[in-house]
């Protein structure tokens, strides 16, 4: 097959991010959120850490929602509402994280701050076992998880999240708790 | 204030991507590139090979030996063919797919067992390296069973096998190459070492090494080792070729960073009836990948620590380190004692197991004091270990730790397997290790380190402020703190009034090579400026006594004379020393030669020791583990920065979790990686600043100090990654009951090989 | 207990309440419809006859647009109901939420130089399909943004790069070949989205991303068409009937832990907590998961086990395959080109639902391998399903292995409906646990049982199985008595925690003291 058998299909759309409109003519269809949000757009705080998913570094909102921007083609993303960590609603976790120092590298920090926020949104006072399966998605490789919940305490008693609970419809619920004893056994 | 960028984060005007044309082959003949469809793609803008590279198609940190792009053969899945230069990340990877390679698979060579016999794969042989350290009587006369049984002495015997593993940093390997006209070119990358790339990078381009600027950016990942430098050239040759800027981003399906190297350990200890070692034998196989990158330095630093910080009368390693048709390796954190540290530590756990003493007794028995011969490469016998060795203290911190409450829960993400919903209370047991990691901090083997720095001091409104212009480049580990931390207390400002920065001409030869021990060179180069700074900046005062201005230093807020004398508290020894407009300069460099100058005593080993205790709750059914809690306390030598410092030695012991339980280069990225369900509370226990006050030894040139930065500091971050993982192994041991801990021993001990499963043995 | 707990499914009594217990749950807007008679708002049709392409019913968003109305007619022929009550709601172009535009290449001053501008080129998406070359109207939605690319709002956000005058990625995309005239599309509809499946058979369909999103960055799938779904409201949230519940294909993983769903079907919530991280979640769908199948996705083994159907929809009509019958051996799911999965149908119980799953790390993780136990008390059986053993047998523990994915246990289903007191739910004879698990687990061994999935190539998984098959049962169907038991060794263990913590306390405030003396 030769390439001019394939096609590359582009689209002129309009993002709005950050609460701001942004036309963007010549968009692929195959390219994703984060590849618009970053190379034409210039935002560079959702990160690129590695296109697929895995890593977390990418994370923004999508109505409200958190969404790692590399799995959300550009063209799904027309017309609803994006929001980067640059933005102001990020803001007190931003510096919660950077209290904390719970990102050396500042790699990951963007990340944080949109995961925090949103784990607060859900859930107004996690506990250490909520903390770590909300920010599991994250793949950090020089902070220490000690360092991110503390940034979640600080971030949570500068009130964020206040008065965005969404409940646990947003994902989080809540305790594990299941009956865990096996018959006839007893504790040693 | 603007953040510095990521290489990522940066872009230019006209901006092209680079595609790459990897092998499918482990190993394959290149019998012909037909590249005229992938330059007939519209929007491709160059498509080269290695017949394009105009300079030297190789490079390699020790060994010349890797291509920058497969010319004949390729020795790896994923080795660059060709690469291609066009408008959009997409288009290029798929031009770089219509790159047509005739190949002529080869049969590839996987297992390192192997190596030595095989067929060379390169033209170099198979063998990267191989080294033999030994001093008192060959252990295996001591071994034989005939003699051992007479003399009540126990042969302990283990085996322990490693899974490679990728370093991957958050942060993905990003090259941005940007022609410049008469100047050359750009190449924007997040290296510590630029001085060392500019001069590959050069000799690879057939370019005046002026032609060529290496310009570091931010660093992701709070690591120094990072992918190799034929990714710059790539970049840099598509530059050259379109005219245009180009830019490189390796995905993550594509091995970028060279990893620790897959191993196997073969270890026999001798052990007597009283528990004291009477010698070990260790015999230590790396596969080095393709091509050599760092793993000779690896083995060489596997070997020298593979007795661990034991007192061994007779000790004999042999180390190994081959080539093979898997990706190349390298140093990730923790190098080649996190290799050992694991294995000695499994085989004095069985040894004590053997004598019926425990495995803490006989560690306790055989602990290393200074004096005590180690292995060494420079010096066939042996080399005696250097005070201090504080293991006592770091042992009494780490037991002296409260315990995580038991049993876990109610909460079941707290059990072994956590979400997955497979935890049963009652089949959780608890279990509890101790291991003692040594680093050691003179290698003979270290490449030459090199570093530059310039110190400026002024007066402002509130009071001395400094500049530091050096190439340190912060990763996220705390360099730069320590800088301003290093000025400091060299010439009393405070770190909020110390800039760090880049040198002031962008022109200047970057000056650094400082890869594997980056805060002590740089820490030193600084610390020399700012001492020259000091002499300068106090002569007249230090001439009003009749001392050399060199001999006045900064403690506690005054100046004080060597002697004690002179004592004048510093804000008037600043106002009368620098009027406002006045800028004192000092020049500082510091060059590492070879480690054994640095330690001061060259005929001794100085080591930096720390103990681990690791609390574990295991799933005995299903193998499944959970590491609650690690605590760790450590020799520091001297503490900098003590917040940076324990997150640091924090973060390794993160790292050391995944060494042990789930990482592995077999998995695709983020597959393995540690996350925070798998991150047990980390508790720094103590970190021990064991450095005697530095004497104040200033040449009058301000150059080398035979002494690490501030008198002493050692490296913290590679003990805890090295030792976590050891402890880890010793709770599970403790946790299901089992000293011996199945051999050979095989990691990262994933659920599916838990040996205690008993249907798996 | 808390509501993941192996707690009777429907915790006010169980399913029956009608729809009217199934209203939408929580902030997310998930669009389900609340009201009507559980029939009515399920309009699948039995077997045998042709369905129409409604998924339950939904509040009109009022996003119309005229592919229905096209598309309508198109599908009359060939589908038994046409969307024809869809179409004609008039509406327009121009109020498609989506701002698609035309791309205007003609202005488009960032245009580099050899960018072969077309006047064609426009690509019309959803807005004007089967309009060549653009439509004027889709156009001035949008109109053609002059070079700069850069945020307007750019002053607050970081320091803009000087590059950023030119867009990188920019319009040269286009120019390797003259945009296609329809190569995007976003319908509203199923009986849209059908319509341009059977057109377009290698479009690539994307819903919540995360499946072919990776493939397109890798450069594994080139998409010559996208069809996004995520304006498709019918495929959104889910819904109840009589004793089953409608999931349909676009229900997200973080959707299936809303309490309500929670309640009806627990076991989706426990396989939900350990795929992904919740901004996964957020966007993963129900469909995603069904079309990876077993090989990676863990929803397969819940829904196989709950005997839960996957409803196939095309040009054709809507087709229904148990979920065990829609994989083939290797785990791959049967779906013809042109066939869309538009939903589950899940049967409701009161039984308990145990899932459970071992990772290659703790927490959130891919599957060394899963479990599903479903209980049924009213029909007097229990269903096993072992999943995700496309991991087992591979060294590296990265693809496929050859091996099944999906594996039932029906003789020791079987064996163990025997077994059970069904009226007092529970289990009389304590060795029937061992034997079960013992039995789902001989049941993996096909082939001559060497190198194979519980022979003797696999041990670890052989064990596990029969491990958690037996955990699983005894939460599911506990002995007689056992509750009492438990509770008495929770609350032993909930002292030791307290003593332990006062124990702590009490080590940290003497340290403290210590040092405050020193």
């Amino acid at each position: 097959m030769s390439e001019s058998a394939v096609e590359w299909p582009a689209v002129g759309l309009t993002l709005r991010v950050d609460g701001h409109e942004y036309p963007v003519p010549q968009v692929w269809i195959g390219d994703s959120l984060l590849a618009v949000l970053r190379e034409r757009l210039d935002l560079d705080e959702p990160r690129d850490g590695c296109s697929i998913g895995e890593c977390g570094s990418c994370l923004v909102t999508l109505d409200g929602r958190p969404a790692a921007a590399c799995l959300v083609p550009a063209v799904a993303a027309a017309d609803r509402d994006v929001r980067t960590p640059q933005d102001a609603a990020f803001e007190a976790a931003r510096e919660a994280v950077v209290a904390a120092n719970a990102s050396p590298c500042g790699f990951c920090a963007p990340a944080l701050t949109v995961a925090i926020t949103d784990l607060l949104r859900r859930n107004a006072d996690p506990g250490p076992a909520a903390i770590r399966e909300a920010l599991a998605g994250l793949v950090c490789r020089c902070a220490e998880s000690g360092r991110w919940i503390e940034a979640v305490a600080r971030a949570k008693e500068a009130g964020v999240g206040d008065g965005g609970t969404r409940g646990p419809a947003g994902g989080d619920s809540g305790e594990m708790a299941v009956l865990v004893i096996e018959a006839g056994e007893t504790e040693s | 204030m603007t953040e510095p960028k990521f290489p990522a984060d940066l872009r230019a005007e006209g901006m092209l991507w680079m595609g790459v044309r990897r092998s499918p082959h482990a190993s394959a003949a290149i019998r012909g590139l037909d590249m005229r469809a992938a330059r007939a793609v519209p929007g491709v803008h160059a498509v080269l090979s290695a017949a394009d590279l105009p300079g030297y198609n190789f490079h390699g940190p020790r060994s010349i030996d890797q291509p920058v792009l497969a010319a004949d053969v390729a020795r790896y899945i994923g080795e660059p063919v060709a690469v291609v230069a066009a408008e959009h990340p997409a288009l290029a990877r798929r031009a770089a797919e219509r790159v047509r390679v005739i190949w002529d698979p080869l049969r590839p060579l996987h297992d390192p067992d192997q190596a030595s016999t095989a067929p060379p794969i390169h033209p170099d042989g198979n063998v990267l390296h191989t080294t033999t350290l030994a001093f008192g009587a060959d252990p295996a006369t001591l071994a034989d069973p005939a003699s051992a049984e007479s003399a009540g002495r126990k042969v302990v015997r283990g085996e322990y096998v490693f899974d490679g593993l990728d370093a991957r940093p958050a942060a993905p390997a990003v090259v941005i190459a940007v022609p410049n006209g008469e100047r050359g070119i750009e190449i924007y990358v997040a290296t510590v070492s630029p001085r060392g790339d500019r001069e590959v990078v050069a000799q690879c381009l057939g370019l005046p090494v002026e032609k060529v600027h290496v310009i570091p950016t931010r660093v992701g990942g709070a690591d120094t080792h990072r992918e190799d430098v034929g990714l710059q050239v790539q970049a840099a040759l598509l530059a050259l070729a379109t005219g245009r800027p180009v830019k490189a981003v390796v995905p993550r399906d594509a091995p970028a960073h060279p990893g620790r190297p897959a191993a196997s350990l073969r270890y026999r200890h001798v052990v007597g009836e009283d528990g004291a070692l009477v010698a070990v034998e260790a015999d230590i196989l790396l596969d080095g990948g393709a091509y050599a990158s760092t793993t000779i330095d690896i083995l060489e630093e596997a070997c020298r620590l593979a007795v661990g910080p034991y007192r061994v009368p007779n000790v004999r390693v042999t180390g190994r380190v081959v080539r093979t048709n898997n990706p190349p390796a390298g140093r990730v954190r923790g190098g080649g004692g996190a290799l050992t540290c694991a294995a000695y530590e499994a085989q004095m756990d069985a040894a004590g197991s053997a004598v019926g003493l425990g495995g803490l007794e006989v560690r306790l028995r055989n602990l290393l004091r200074p004096g005590d011969l180690m292995p060494d490469a420079s010096d066939p016998l042996g080399k005696p270990a250097a005070a201090p060795v504080p293991i006592p203290d770091c042992l009494h911190e780490i037991l002296d730790t409260p315990m995580p409450s038991f049993p876990p829960g109610p909460d079941i993400r707290e059990y072994p397997g956590t979400v997955g919903r497979t935890g049963e209370l009652t089949r959780i047991r608890r279990g509890v290790g101790v291991a003692l990691g040594m680093a050691d901090l003179s290698n003979p083997t270290q490449l030459g380190e090199y570093a530059t720095a310039v110190v400026l001091v002024s007066m402002t409104p509130d009071g001395p402020a400094a500049t530091v212009a050096c190439s340190a480049v912060e990763t996220g580990s705390g360099l730069h703190d320590l800088i301003r931390t290093t000025v400091e207390r060299t010439l009393g400002v405070p770190p909020e009034r110390v800039a760090v920065r880049a040198p002031e001409d962008p022109g200047s030869l970057p000056s650094s090579t400082a890869v594997t021990h980056p805060a002590w060179v740089h820490g030193s180069a600084v610390e020399a400026a700012a001492k020259q700074v000091r002499a300068k900046l106090f002569r007249p005062l230090a001439e009003q006594i009749g001392i050399d201005g060199g001999l006045l230093k900064v403690i506690d807020g005054y100046l004080v004379s060597h002697d004690d004398v002179f004592h004048l508290p510093l804000d008037d020894a600043y106002r009368q020393c620098l009027p406002p407009g006045r800028v004192v300069r000092g020049d500082g460099e510091f060059r590492m030669l070879a480690m054994p100058a640095l330690t001061g005593t060259s005929d001794s080993a100085s080591v930096a020791v720390g103990a681990v205790r690791a609390v574990v709750d295991v799933d005995t059914e299903l193998g499944l583990v959970n590491v609650v809690q690690v605590a760790i306390a450590q020799d520091a030598g001297r503490v900098a920065v003590r917040d940076r410092a324990v997150h640091r030695v924090a973060s390794g012991a993160v790292a050391g979790v995944g060494f042990v339980l789930s990482e592995g280069s077999d998995l695709p990225f983020g597959w393995g990686e540690p996350s925070t369900m798998d991150a047990p509370e980390v508790v720094v226990a103590a970190l021990l600043e064991t450095a005697e006050d530095a004497k104040e030894e200033i040449g009058p040139d301000g150059l080398p100090v035979a002494a690490p930065p501030l008198g002493g500091m050692k490296p913290v971050g590679d003990l805890s990654v090295m030792a976590t993982p050891a402890a880890v192994l010793a709770a599970i041991r403790d946790a299901v009951g089992d000293p011996q801990g199945g051999s050979p021993l095989r990691l990262p001990l994933r659920p599916d090989r838990a040996w205690w499963v008993l249907e798996l043995r | 207990m808390g509501p993941d707990g192996f707690g009777p499914s429907g915790g006010d009594g169980g399913f029956g309440g009608g729809a009217g217990a199934a209203g939408p749950a929580g902030g997310h807007a998930v669009p389900v419809r609340s009201g009507g008679s559980p029939d009515g708002a399920l309009v699948f049709g039995g077997e045998g006859e042709r369905p129409g392409f409604e998924l339950g019913t939904f509040e009109d968003d009022g996003g119309e647009d005229e592919i229905a109305e096209r598309s309508g007619s198109a599908a009359a022929g060939a589908a038994g109901r046409p969307g024809a009550n869809r179409a004609g709601n008039g509406s327009a172009a121009a109020n498609a939420p989506m701002a698609m535009a035309a791309a205007d290449s003609g202005s488009d001053a960032a245009g580099a130089s050899w960018f072969a501008g077309s006047g064609t080129a426009g690509v019309p998406g959803v807005s004007a399909p089967g309009t060549p070359g653009g439509s004027g109207t889709a156009a001035e939605t949008t109109p053609a943004p002059p070079a700069d690319a850069g945020p307007p709002g750019a002053a607050s956000g970081p320091a803009p790069n000087p590059a950023a005058d030119q867009p990188p990625i920019g319009p040269g995309l286009a120019g390797s070949a003259v945009t296609a005239a329809r190569s995007l599309f976003g319908p509203q509809t199923v009986v849209e989205a059908v319509q341009v499946l059977a057109e377009h058979p290698d479009a690539v369909i994307i819903a919540g991303g995360t499946v072919a999103m990776p493939d397109i960055t890798a450069g594994r799938r080139h998409p010559g068409t996208v069809l996004t779904l995520h304006r498709c409201a019918e495929l959104r949230g889910w819904s109840t009937g009589s004793g089953e519940v409608l999931l349909h294909a676009g229900l997200t993983l973080a959707e299936m832990q809303q309490r309500d769903l929670r309640q009806q079907v627990p076991a989706l919530n426990q396989a939900v907590r350990t795929v992904g991280a919740p901004h996964i979640r957020a966007v993963a769908t129900l469909g995603g998961n069904l079309v990876v199948g077993p090989a990676s996705a863990d929803l397969p083994v819940v829904l196989a086990a709950l005997g839960a159907s996957v409803l196939v929809a095309s040009a054709d009509g809507v087709r229904t395959v148990t979920v065990s019958d829609f994989y083939d051996r290797d785990g791959v799911p049967q779906i013809a080109p042109g066939e869309l999965v538009v939903g589950a149908r899940v049967p409701v119980v009161e039984g308990m639902q145990g899932f459970m799953k071992i990772g290659v790390r703790g927490g959130i993780s891919r599957a060394i391998l899963s479990i599903m136990l479903a209980v049924d008390p009213a029909r007097r059986s229990a269903t096993c399903v072992v999943g995700a053993m496309a991991l087992a047998g591979l060294p590296s523990g990265t693809g496929r292995g050859g091996l099944p994915t999906l594996l039932r246990a029906d003789h020791a289903d079987r064996w163990l409906a025997e077994q059970v007191d069904w009226d007092a739910a529970a289990i009389a004879d304590p060795t029937v646990y061992e034997t079960f698990g013992r039995l789902v687990a001989d049941s993996l061994v096909y082939g001559d049982g060497s190198g194979t999935l519980g022979g003797g190539g696999d041990p670890y998984r052989r064990k596990a199985v029969e491990i958690c098959a037996r955990r699983a049962l005894l939460r599911a169907l506990p002995p007689l008595g056992w509750l009492d038991q438990v509770r008495e060794l929770q609350k032993r263990a909930d002292f030791q925690r307290a003593k332990q913590r006062v124990e702590r306390a009490e080590v940290e405030r003497a340290e403290q003291a210590r040092n405050q003396d020193q």
